[in-house]
């Protein structure tokens, strides 16, 4: 089985840093499934589990993240964790996007990619509330 | 000659001080233990930001970053001073002010006031003293560089880079060479320099999700966390170090004192014996008592 490097790191602390067959992540939007040989991507994440796949169904790893960024390469795949929400960059294109969801709700048509640019607003916003969280850690049992 | 109580007081003094200042010295050198780790931990991370942003320094991305433009002549500068909250630690705030000092000379020549974003206690009375505009200020850090009390007023700073109302920002801070010696350094923060941020890795570029402007905007945010987040650690470690210093040229110093004092305070106790045997003896030949 192929296998890739995975490393999550925080400012404070290496989190995870092992081998992988296929990781799932959270990208701000969608879920990002990434097997070896993936093309060289820069995504920002939303609050929720990254799972960490090594082959071995027992061995199946879930960290949870509060925000930051992922770097994949080939080879390896770089979890970036902020333990701060970064303030939004611009407050006025959110303003807009807010009102346009708003919109959106009214006429009650969400497409898909609204319906998650919406859902990572709102874990954006539940999650400055508990800024300064670590990840947790945790185990699946079987 | 002094009296023997008023020296053995004195004695005990010392002895006292000297006890603080050991007592500080120790803290010191078990806090600045903790703190290099801290910074040790942090590598791996701001290594990664690093070699991320450098490359999408050099990638030929159509977005230019606000971060990234420099912007000639700089008419308005920001600065962001990092010192301790506490005295106690030798010369090192008094060298990092000497050396932003020619800046801020500088700065005046060419009729500029630079914006002052200030880290710590004592930079914060010295900008009072010198009357220059504090725009942000952190004090009361303690001993662990906390980012989610940098962020607030590091984005005041951002804010008013990427809004154009300053041109540049400086960092100063005191950079950590060993227990033994700290440099005061004040450099070029924004816009952020290729030479700064290295190498590039590649002539590849990434896929951006979701959009190039806003991931290459929150990396280089990321990376200027970090430098200042790393930047806090450092000078953090070098108030300890300097203060481990001073504190024990302070107990060397007080054993040196109580040293000289013990001296003096034998020597008084064998003069007046003396004279007191001196005394009697005369006092007994004067009344003749002799055979």
């Amino acid at each position: 089985m192929k296998l890739f490097q995975v490393d999550i790191v925080s400012l404070e602390r290496s989190v995870f840093s092992g081998q992988a067959s296929f990781v799932v992540i959270p990208g701000e939007q969608g879920d990002l499934g990434i097997l070896p040989g993936h093309a060289p991507l820069m995504a920002e994440l939303r609050p929720g589990w990254v799972r960490v796949d090594q082959g071995d169904p027992v061995a199946e790893e879930h960290f949870y993240v509060s925000g930051g960024a992922v770097e994949v390469q080939p080879e390896r795949v770089t979890i970036l964790l902020d333990f701060v929400l970064a303030a939004p960059e611009d407050t006025g294109g959110e303003e807009q996007e807010r009102q346009q969801a708003r919109e959106n709700l009214l006429r009650a048509r969400v497409s898909a990619l609204e319906y998650a640019q919406m859902e990572a607003a709102l874990y954006k916003a539940l999650n400055g509330l508990q800024s300064g969280q670590h990840p947790l850690r945790r185990k699946r049992i079987r | 000659m002094a009296n023997l109580q008023e020296i053995r007081s004195k004695i005990g003094t010392v002895q006292n001080l000297q006890k603080l200042t050991r007592a500080m010295e120790m803290v010191a050198r078990s806090k600045i233990g903790k703190i290099m780790m801290r910074m040790e931990a942090a590598r791996p991370f701001g290594e990664k930001v690093r070699v991320i942003a450098a490359h999408m320094h050099h990638a030929r991305l159509e977005y230019h970053s606000p971060y990234l433009t420099q912007r000639m002549p700089m008419k308005r500068v920001g600065l962001i001073l990092v010192t301790t909250d506490k005295g106690m630690c030798g010369g090192l705030n008094t060298r990092l002010f000497r050396q932003l000092g020619e800046h801020l000379r500088e700065w005046s020549r060419n009729g500029m006031v630079p914006e002052v974003c200030v880290i710590g206690n004592q930079g914060l009375s010295f900008m009072r003293r010198l009357g220059l505009p504090v725009v942000a200020q952190v004090v009361g850090l303690g001993d662990t560089p906390r980012m989610e009390r940098l962020v607030g007023p590091l984005d005041v700073v951002l804010k008013k880079f990427r809004e154009g109302r300053i041109d540049g920002v400086f960092l100063a801070y005191s950079h950590f060479v060993n227990v033994l010696v700290q440099r005061p350094v004040v450099e070029v923060l924004l816009p952020l320099s290729g030479e700064r941020l290295g190498a590039p890795t590649g002539a590849w570029d990434y896929l951006y999700e979701p959009d190039p402007s806003t991931v290459v905007d929150r990396m280089l945010r990321r990376y200027l966390e970090t430098l200042i987040w790393l930047a806090v650690a450092e000078n953090m470690a070098s108030e300890q170090g300097a203060r481990m210093m001073a504190m024990k040229a302070a107990s060397d110093n007080a054993r040196e004192a109580m040293e000289d004092l013990q001296h003096l305070y034998h020597r008084s106790r064998q003069e007046q014996i003396t004279r007191e045997l001196v005394e009697i003896t005369s006092g007994a030949a004067a009344t003749g008592g002799v055979g």
